[in-house]
Parts: C-alpha cells; sequence; structure tokens
C-alpha cells in the first residue's frame, strides 16, 4: 500500500526548505545550542577554513573539531556570499540536496526491507494473517518521516554539518541492504571519519550483508520447516526447506572489509593531503575526536562516556542478530542519546529511520506520550534557553532539566521500540506454531 | 491452559502504577476537586502572603547617616528656578531645557552628553521578546526629522570604583511642555546628582538620565538603553544621524564644533547594576502624608529583584516618613462580594488556627480586601506583559529596576512643604543610591518570582504556583484515562484472541489511532499560527478605522479556516474519536499552559482559570444525551457558559461591556486596539492567546459538537 502523493508531499518539503533558505531570512537557528554543536557548527567551519587560508592550522585552537575533508569540500563555499541572503546560503542549498538524497536512499533501503518481509512472511505463508491488516509502503513513510521532521529541516536550514553525517550513515545502511559492498564500505569509512560513532554500526552492517535484511527469527524457520515436515514424511523436502534460513555469507562481508580498507586509505590520503598544509595527522587525532573536559580526568571520562555506547553493543545484537537493519536503528538512537555534543539532527536521523519498521512497530505503546512529550521537549528547550541567557531569571539547570527530559523520552522510544519488535517476533512465533 | 497459569502467576503492578489506574479511573471526579482545589488556593493567596525582608547583606540601607541637606534643597530650587528662566527665555523651543541641564551638569564637574531619538514607529514584533534585543536603529527608514527627542545624560566618574559598573537615576519630564511636577523632579534629580559629585564613598559610576518623555517616557529611556547597550559599528556613517542634527543647530554654538562632538558623543559608564526612575506626579489628598507609588512590573511580567523594592520600601517608610503604595484595582476595595468572601476567610483562617496555631492564615477583613485587590493589580498587569513604566526597558537589558512616582500631599506653591519634601525625597534618593553602591554583585540573592499583596508583603513562586500546579494536576491524568480508555477495548480483543486461537490475529495499530486526532491539533495549530500572522498584513492597509481592522481579520480568519478543512479533511468527517480529539486538546493545552507559565505566570495562571475547566468539562452534546436530566443540565450550562467564556473576543467583550456599562460595536474595534497594543509591546500575551488560547477553544467547540458515531469495528463486534 503505497501513500499516494508521495512525490507531491517530498516536493513539498523540499520546497519548504528551500523558501526557509532563500527567503526565511536569518533565523539565528545556527546560533541556537540544540542545532548545531561545535562538532557541527558551520560557523565554526568557515572560521576553521579561514585559518587554513592565512595558513595557520585549524586544528591548533579550539576553533575547528570537524574533519579535514569537510574544510576541503565545504570551506569555499563558506567564503561565497549573497546579497540578500544569509552567510551561508551555498551550504544550505547543498543541504537541501544532501536530506532529499538521504531521504531517498531512506525510502530504497524500505524497498527491500519490504520485498525481504513479504518474501518470509510468504514462506511462513503468514501473508494473509499479517500482511493484510497493516502493511504500509515503510519506506515512503519513513522518507516523508525524515523529510518533514521538523528538526530535520531545522538542522538542514539552519546550516550545520550533520545531514551530511546522517546523509553517510543512511548511504552505509542502503549498501549494506542491498549487499553494494563498495557503497556500504564508503558509507561507513565516511561516517566513522566524520563523527566516529558510527563505528559500532559495523556489527549491524556485517550481519546485513551476511544474513541480508531483516527476518523473523531463525527459530520461527525452524518450527516451521519441523512441522512442514511432519506433514511431509519424505525426508527429501527437509534440506529444501532448511534452505529457507539464511545462511552466513561470507563472500559479501569479505568484499565489505577489503573496500572498507580501500576507502579508509583513500580517505585518510586525502585527509592527510590537507593536513600536510594544515598540520600533522597527530594533532588531528588529538584535537579532533576528543570532546574538552578537565584535564585531570580527561581520559577517564572519554572512557566512561564512550564505554556506555560500547556496553551496549554485544547483548543487542545478540537479542536482535536476525533484524540487522532494526539494530541499526537501535544503535543510532543510543548514540544520539550518549554521544557527546548530541544534537537534533542526530534525532532527526534515528526518527526517521523508525519509520522504516512501522509494519511491526504498529503495537507499540505510549506512542501518544512519546509524540507529545518530544513535541513539548522541543518547544520547551529554547524558553529554557532563553530564560536562563537573556532573562537571568533562571539558571542553567533549567535548560539541563529539559535535556534531562529529552533522554528519557528517547530511552522510553529505544526500550519501547524494542521490546515491541520482540513481542512482533513472539506473534510471528505463535501464528507459526498455531 | 498454559496462558490462565500466566494469569494466576501474574504479579501485581507496582503501586505507583495502580495509582495511576486508580486515579484515571476516577478522572472526573479527581479533575473537579483539583479544579476546585486550585480556585480555593487561588484565594487563600492573600493570606499566605509573607512580610518581605532583606536578603542580600551588603545592602545595609540606612546605616549612614544621609548627606543631602538643605543646602542640596536651596540648589534644587535655584536649579528650579534656573529651568523657568531658561523656559522663559525659549518661548516654545525645546531645546533650551537640555541646554540648560547640561550647562549646569558640567559645572559640577560631570561628563554629559545629549542623546538624540526618534518616537519608537508601530511595530508587529510579537516574538521580539524571545530573540536577543537586537538593534533596531537600522530599520527606521531615512528622511530628515525634525521631531525627535533629546536625553540629557551626566555621568559622574566614582572615585574609588574601576568604572565597571554604574547606577542609573531617570527624572523624566516633557519637553514640550513642563508642569510644575515635572521641574519639582528634575530638581531633585539635579539636587541629588550634585550631592553625588561631591560624594567621596562612591564606588559605582553614577548615570543621570533625564528623559525627554515627549514620546513617552518608556520610548526615550529605551532608545538610550538600546544605543547603550548596542554600540553601532557600522562601515558608513549613518545618514540617519547626521539629518536629525543638521536639522537643529540650536543647540550648538554655530562655530562651536569641537564642543558639539565633545556633546554628541555617546559615553558610557559600566553595566548597570541598578537603575531608579522616580518623577513627582500630582498631588493626591492634601493633609496626609507624601506618598511614594512603587511600580515594578516590566514586559512579560519580569520584576526586578525584590531586595530592590525592599529597600526602596525600608528607606520611605521607617527613614522618611513616606507612605508607600503599590498599584490597586480601587474598585475591588468597595465591592461587597470580596467582603463577604474576606469574612469566610476569615472564619476559616481562625477555624484552622484553632486547629494547629502554627498556621496563621486568619487575616482581617479590610486587610485580606486590600491584599486582594492588589495582588488583582499585580496579577493583572504582570499578565499584560506590557511594562508599567520605564523601569521596563531596563529589565529587558537584565537591570533591576523601579519606578518611584511622589505624590505630594501639599500645594506645589507652599516653599516650606517643598523644601522638606525635596529634603526626603533627596535622602530617600541617596539612601537608596548609597546601598546599591555597597553591593559587591548583581542582585541575586532574593526574589525574581513574586506578586506584591501590599508594599511589604510578597508571595514568592514556591506559594503562588500551587493553585496553579492543583489546576494543571488533572491535565495528564484525564488525557491517559482518555488515551488509555479508547485503547483498552483493543487490548482486551487482542488478549482474549491470543489466549484463544491465533489464526485470525488482527493488528489494527491500535497504539497509532491517535494519529488522526494529532493530524486535527496540527491544522488548527497551523491556523491559529496564521491568524496570528494576519494583523502583520492588516496593519499594512492604511487609514481604516480599528473595526474595520476587526471585521478583515475575522473574515480572513473564518476563510482561511474553511479553506484549511476544504485542504485537509474537515475534523468532523475525519472520523475522529471523541475521546482521542480530547486527549489531544489536554495534552496540547498541558504543553502550552507549562511553556506560557515559565514565559509569564500570570498569564498562564489566568488563562488557567477559564481554559481548563472548559477542557476538562466539554462532552459532545449527543454524548450527553444520555445522561440523567440533572447531570446533563448542570453539564451543558457549564459547558456553554465556559465556551463563551473561553473565546477570546467574547471575554474581553464582556469584560469591556460589565466595565463600561454600554454595549456598542465600538467593543469589536477596540478588541483590535488592545490586540494592537499586546503586539506592539512585544507581549508574549498576545502569543498565548492565539496559540494555545484560540486552537484550544477551537478543539473544544469540535469536541462539542462532535458527532459521535458508534466506531464501525464496535459496530461489527456488536
Amino acid at each position: 500500500m503505497a501513500i499516494r502523493n508521495f512525490w507531491s508531499m517530498a516536493a513539498a518539503a523540499v520546497g519548504f526548505r528551500l523558501v526557509l533558505v532563500l527567503f526565511g531570512g536569518d533565523l539565528h537557528l545556527a546560533s541556537r545550542p540544540e542545532v548545531s554543536t561545535p562538532l557541527t557548527s558551520i560557523r565554526r567551519l568557515a572560521e576553521g577554513y579561514w585559518l587554513k587560508q592565512a595558513s595557520m592550522s585549524p586544528y591548533s585552537g579550539s576553533m575547528y573539531h570537524g574533519s579535514p575533508l569537510l574544510l576541503l569540500v565545504l570551506g569555499p563555499l563558506t567564503n561565497k556570499r549573497s546579497v540578500g541572503h544569509h552567510d551561508h546560503i551555498y551550504c544550505s542549498l547543498i543541504f537541501v540536496a544532501v536530506d532529499f538524497i538521504a531521504a531517498m536512499l531512506i525510502r530504497a533501503t524500505g524497498r527491500r526491507l519490504q520485498i525481504a518481509r513479504n518474501r518470509n512472511l510468504k514462506s511462513l505463508e503468514l501473508t494473509e494473517a499479517v500482511s493484510n491488516s497493516v502493511n504500509v509502503s515503510a519506506g515512503d513513510i519513513a522518507s516523508l518521516i525524515y523529510l518533514w521532521n521538523p528538526w530535520a529541516i531545522v538542522t538542514c536550514v539552519g546550516s550545520c554539518t550533520s545531514p551530511i553525517e546522517n546523509l553517510m550513515v543512511v548511504i552505509m545502511i542502503y549498501g549494506a541492504c542491498s549487499r553494494l559492498a563498495p557503497l556500504a564500505a564508503f558509507g561507513y569509512v565516511m561516517a566513522t571519519h566524520l563523527s566516529l560513532y558510527p563505528a559500532i554500526l559495523i556489527v549491524p552492517i556485517i550481519l546485513l550483508l551476511g544474513y541480508g535484511p531483516d527476518a523473523p527469527p531463525t527459530k520461527v524457520f525452524r518450527i516451521k520447516s519441523s512441522s512442514a515436515s511432519k506433514t511431509d514424511v519424505s525426508d527429501n523436502d527437509k534440506s529444501s526447506s532448511s534452505r529457507d534460513v539464511q545462511q552466513f555469507l561470507w563472500k559479501p562481508v569479505f568484499h565489505f572489509i577489503l573496500w572498507m580498507l580501500f576507502w579508509t586509505f583513500y580517505v585518510l590520503l586525502l585527509s592527510s593531503i590537507v593536513l600536510n598544509k594544515v598540520g600533522g595527522l597527530q594533532e588531528m587525532f588529538e584535537k579532533y575526536f576528543f570532546a574538552e573536559v578537565f584535564d585531570f580526568f580527561r581520559s577517564f571520562f572519554l572512557i566512561v562516556f564512550n564505554m556506555n555506547i560500547v556496553f551496549m553493543v554485544l547483548p543487542l545484537a545478540i537479542r536482535l542478530k536476525h533484524r540487522p537493519c532494526f539494530l541499526a536503528f537501535i544503535y543510532t538512537a543510543i548514540v544520539a542519546i550518549l554521544k557527546s555534543y548530541p544534537s537534533v539532527g542526530d534525532s532527526a536521523l534515528y526518527l526517521g529511520l523508525l519509520g522504516l519498521f512501522a509494519n511491526e512497530l504498529a503495537e507499540m505503546q505510549f506512542t501518544f506520550f512519546l509524540f507529545f512529550g518530544y513535541i513539548g521537549v522541543s518547544l520547551l528547550s529554547p524558553v529554557m534557553h532563553n530564560l536562563w541567557i537573556w532573562r537571568g531569571t533562571g539558571n542553567a539547570n533549567f535548560y539541563f532539566a529539559t535535556g534531562l527530559a529529552y533522554t528519557c523520552l528517547q530511552t522510553v522510544l529505544v526500550v519501547e521500540s524494542v521490546s515491541s519488535m520482540i513481542k512482533h517476533d513472539r506473534k510471528l512465533r505463535l501464528l507459526v506454531t498455531a | 491452559m498454559a496462558s490462565s497459569a500466566k494469569e494466576e502467576a501474574k504479579p501485581k503492578p507496582r503501586l505507583i502504577v495502580r495509582l495511576g489506574v486508580f486515579l484515571a479511573s476516577h478522572h472526573i471526579l479527581f479533575s473537579a476537586v483539583c479544579c476546585t482545589a486550585g480556585i480555593i488556593a487561588l484565594l487563600f493567596l492573600p493570606s499566605l502572603a509573607k512580610n518581605t525582608y532583606l536578603s542580600e547583606n551588603a545592602l545595609i540601607p540606612g546605616s549612614a547617616n544621609t548627606l543631602f541637606s538643605t543646602e542640596d534643597v536651596q540648589e534644587a530650587n535655584r536649579f528650579a528656578k534656573g529651568i523657568e528662566a531658561a523656559i522663559g527665555e525659549s518661548r516654545g523651543g525645546t531645546t533650551e531645557i537640555p541646554k540648560f541641564i547640561a550647562q549646569q551638569t558640567k559645572n559640577l564637574g560631570a561628563e554629559v552628553y545629549y542623546h538624540e531619538f526618534l518616537p519608537d514607529s508601530k511595530c508587529f514584533h510579537p516574538l521580539k521578546f524571545f530573540t536577543s534585543m537586537t538593534n533596531n536603529m537600522a530599520a527606521k527608514p531615512n528622511g530628515t526629522y525634525t521631531n525627535f527627542g533629546i536625553n540629557t545624560v551626566g555621568i559622574i566618574r566614582a572615585p574609588r570604583g574601576d568604572g565597571k559598573e554604574a547606577i542609573v537615576l531617570v527624572t523624566p519630564y516633557n519637553s514640550q511642555k513642563v508642569t510644575p511636577n515635572e521641574l519639582l523632579s528634575l530638581a531633585l534629580g539635579f539636587s541629588v546628582f550634585s550631592l553625588l559629585s561631591r560624594a567621596a564613598w562612591l564606588s559605582k559610576d553614577i548615570v543621570w538620565l533625564s528623559a525627554d518623555s515627549q514620546f513617552g517616557e518608556y520610548s526615550a529611556v529605551s532608545s538610550w538603553l538600546n544605543q547603550y547597550h548596542n554600540p553601532m559599528f557600522l562601515s558608513h556613517p549613518v545618514n540617519l544621524d547626521t539629518k536629525i542634527y543638521g536639522a537643529n543647530q540650536i543647540l550648538y554654538k554655530p562655530d562651536g564644533t569641537a564642543e558639539k562632538a565633545e556633546l554628541m558623543a555617546f559615553k558610557r559608564a559600566g553595566t548597570m547594576a541598578a537603575a531608579l526612575i522616580f518623577k513627582v506626579g500630582e498631588t493626591r489628598k492634601y493633609g496626609d502624608r507624601d506618598s511614594v507609588t512603587m511600580y515594578a512590573e516590566a514586559s512579560n511580567g519580569q520584576m526586578p529583584n525584590l531586595d530592590l523594592l525592599n529597600v526602596v520600601h525600608y528607606l520611605a517608610v521607617n527613614r522618611q516618613g513616606f507612605r508607600v503604595n503599590v498599584e490597586t484595582f480601587n474598585s475591588l476595595l468597595s465591592s461587597s462580594w470580596l467582603r463577604v468572601i474576606a469574612e469566610v476567610f476569615q472564619n476559616l483562617g481562625s477555624l484552622l488556627r484553632k486547629i494547629n496555631p502554627d498556621w496563621k492564615l486568619d487575616v482581617t477583613v479590610p486587610d485580606y480586601v486590600e491584599g486582594t485587590a492588589n495582588l488583582a493589580s499585580s496579577m493583572y498587569n504582570q499578565a499584560l506583559g506590557v511594562p508599567t513604566g520605564s523601569h521596563g526597558a531596563f529589565r529587558d537589558y537584565q537591570v533591576d529596576a523601579v519606578s518611584l512616582e511622589f505624590a505630594p500631599a501639599f500645594h506645589l506653591k507652599n516653599e516650606n512643604a517643598k523644601s522638606s519634601f525635596l529634603l526626603r525625597g533627596g535622602r530617600l534618593t541617596e539612601g537608596v543610591v548609597r546601598s546599591v553602591n555597597n553591593l559587591l554583585e548583581k542582585f541575586h540573592q532574593s526574589f525574581f518570582l513574586y506578586f506584591l499583596t501590599a508594599p511589604s508583603k510578597f508571595i514568592s513562586v514556591g506559594v503562588y504556583m500551587i493553585p496553579f500546579a492543583l489546576l494543571l494536576a488533572p491535565l495528564p491524568i484525564v488525557a491517559a484515562a482518555l488515551a488509555g480508555g479508547s485503547k483498552t477495548k483493543g487490548k482486551l480483543e487482542d488478549e482474549c484472541k491470543t489466549k484463544g486461537n491465533a489464526d485470525d490475529l488482527q493488528m489494527e495499530g491500535g497504539s497509532w489511532k491517535w494519529l488522526k486526532s494529532a493530524r486535527v491539533l496540527l491544522i488548527i495549530q497551523f491556523w491559529a499560527v496564521l491568524v496570528s500572522l494576519l494583523p502583520y498584513y492588516i496593519s499594512q492597509i492604511p487609514g481604516a478605522m480599528p473595526i474595520q481592522y476587526a471585521v478583515i481579520w475575522a473574515v480572513l480568519s473564518i476563510t482561511i479556516l474553511i479553506i484549511l478543512y476544504a485542504m485537509f479533511g474537515s475534523p468532523s468527517r475525519a472520523g475522529v474519536e471523541w475521546k482521542l480529539l480530547k486527549a489531544t486538546m489536554i495534552t496540547s493545552i498541558t504543553i502550552g499552559m507549562g511553556l506560557m507559565s515559565i514565559i509569564n505566570f500570570a498569564t498562564a495562571q489566568l488563562g488557567a482559570l477559564i481554559l481548563i475547566p472548559m477542557c476538562l468539562f466539554s462532552r459532545p452534546l449527543r454524548a450527553q444525551l444520555e445522561m440523567n436530566f440533572l447531570p446533563r443540565t448542570v453539564l451543558l450550562a457549564s459547558n456553554i457558559l465556559l465556551t463563551v467564556l473561553g473565546f477570546p473576543p467574547a471575554a474581553f467583550l464582556i469584560m469591556k461591556g460589565l466595565s463600561k456599562g454600554s454595549w456598542t460595536v465600538d467593543i469589536v474595534g477596540d478588541f483590535w486596539l488592545w490586540m494592537e497594543f499586546l503586539w506592539e509591546w512585544s507581549s508574549a500575551t498576545y502569543l498565548y492567546v492565539f496559540l494555545v488560547h484560540l486552537p484550544c477553544w477551537l478543539l473544544c467547540i469540535h469536541v462539542l459538537l462532535h458527532p459521535c458515531y458508534q466506531p464501525e469495528s464496535k459496530m461489527k463486534q456488536e
């Protein structure tokens, strides 16, 4: 069931972005802490580019923390000004295009997942039971969510580099879903290069390449095949039915690793060419990856901070190994919760990916609460900021409290989506055994 | 079999869950109780007011002997005579007074300069309070102006200071027509300034701004503050300034270009620690004590730190023998129904005191009535979000400021009484300056969020939040009950089906059913945004009457609503369950009210009194048919009454009509004027009315007129 008017709605979203970029005037979005962080701010990028032009290292101060590649690609654009528009108009136009591409890739990913889902349900003979009740085109929904998500729009218009990071993650997932090892490797290397956190996505990517897109648990297939073999006494069928259960294919994984090495070298080479002009590679690794905390506890904080993310990787991978794409979604959500310098751009990405599982998560709980919670928090945050910075009647804790509420909401979203996905799998098993 | 065993072994849910379920199942009773409790708590507020106290020890008001003496009074008299002479000489020219003030100030050895400004043009900027104070000088059109105001600013550099902080004294006067009162306040300002120029103890610079209030005090002060805080670094010199100055050569001697440059250069002192605006008003009551009225409400319900008011109050009452007032609603003071309520509360308070002697809630009837009148005025001024004087301009830059309006109790020709008044007024001002001068930090110790029930009594945020919290408390419960109620049915079906045969298990996506009602909400919010932006375009139409503007506004709003419904489908046809629609409405006002209570508490409090009962007790008229006669009529009456009151123009109309006693069509035009007043002052109340109140009212109408079709699934089941 495809969504009617998909293209008109998508075009409207792009048009809306363009209107905001071209005629919105200066919305001061780039100075909002929720939108652009020190890592993604394009104003810092412009500053870094200026330093580079003045043959100073952009990494020597604490001004620029982003990637040297972005400096190379976007830097020249930050210099160009157009009269009557805001400062970084060309970059913003690029971000609009980037958002559109990302949305289209999400849609394509959704298509792949849909095909896989239909095939699996057919092989389980559950098409009638499950598919007929809820069968929306998840790809369309997901890409529309991504395009119309106010946060994605704000990120895009507010000129920060998050759309590019998001695009790389989407490229990686799309590449892995359609088993295009070079593309997946490119996305992976670029995403990791741009913000490091997507590194943990290697797990779902390898699972995707090895097992193929999301499927019900292997146990369900086994039950199905055993019940089938009960009816068909002949043993000949057994081998054929067990073929339904996906085997881990080493070949695409191997390709992926080879390509990954290739891209890594390429990116490093490119970066170091840039860096030869601007400073040593060493410096980049010193300055660019690490957030600034107290000097004494710097390493301790870094470990504790980032360990939180790593802790989640393995248990989730074991529990959800049959649904690698969903696993990737959960990982991006966890990264968005726990990363240093989170922004609404990260949330825009995982909310877009959430749409890919519209069929599976139809029974999710607390959606009403989550929806209005997200709206409330995103309105509360500027108000609290205003109270703290401009009026002086509040203090930093007010703003911090909003951050806590936001994290709670995200946690509820992750927990609920995982549990409803597990519930969905259980339901499939019940349907098969029945 | 297995499932039934599972059910038996199912542990009891946690206490908090059970409590939530219990509350949700009794949500009607709970919301009625909470609303009543909220209104009672609101009425209790005057009895809960506490006496003010000085929080910041560094202030130590009144600890030093005042230096302001009769000599300074003579100086003031001399200054007043000088100005009178200058006015006589000028014969209608407006530049003589600034010139005279500048000359006198210069003679004291202070720095002095003129600040010239244009009157504020009327602008539609409802969101200005939300952004930083941007420089709006550049937005003004080009052209030559003959009509502009001149502020004269004198600065004393503190002998013991580092020039990083300053105290601002403001005396507004109308340069077009100086009244004897204004003359007196200028004289008072000058004499204090001259005393301070000789003070050795000063550690903060003193800035004396004699603000030209011919376009209103506020615009004079705010334009000076704007230039003070937003230095203009323009690549090309501003034409505007040269044009103003070119038009007026009288101010400066034709040859004195160097002197002119010196007088025109904008000079600054440090960050402002506090500002004191004082003016002498009309004589009120002969023979009584001289009184001072404190005005403190700045834009959007912001108040200066309570310590500043405390210092003023302490010095005025205990040292200089003034009577201190705050603004009040005089009509409430004489109302008989308030007296009845006061008696009830007095009895209630004394009863409570018998139960526990620590509860000091019994206030006498006159105290309660006066407290209520002051509290109502304080709340109203905060809720309106429009500053009550030029102190509001300071608060926009986070400077604590208070306006003092002296009301002398003598005739202004009585020289003796005038001298005594000047002496005490000067000492009061000197004392306040001295206290603020002692400060080492910005005001931060005392409250920023409070209501005043008397000059020395306040209700802090912790207390006045209780009624609002009580009103707001049932909202999430009711929303949960309604949203959950329409879901449980589906869930039960699911459960029984999984228990039995899973063959025809259907996933209805029950938990996403609210999406439809969210869509309705989004459409209506979008409409509300459009309606709130319309005045920007409508006010561009030149030369129409307010009533015409108002009618255009209404017609356009309705047209837009119809167009939106035609485009996206009207809510009545969308097949949304009314319970979900109501749940969505309640959630949206929970968010709206919560946000508004942070931006401007008083608005949220007053809005909640109408909006929350209106939402909580709304029920489709068709669904009411099933009820018994008595509850039905009560519900119907309350629904209709609240809905009428909840419509902003209707509420305004009724209020105006009751206060004026006349019901003419002009009231529609008055509504436009009132809205214009709100957005010109960039009051958040405007946004509240159109982005929270109006959409909620419309949703409420939709709930009331809901067709209440039986849901299809239910019909099938039956």
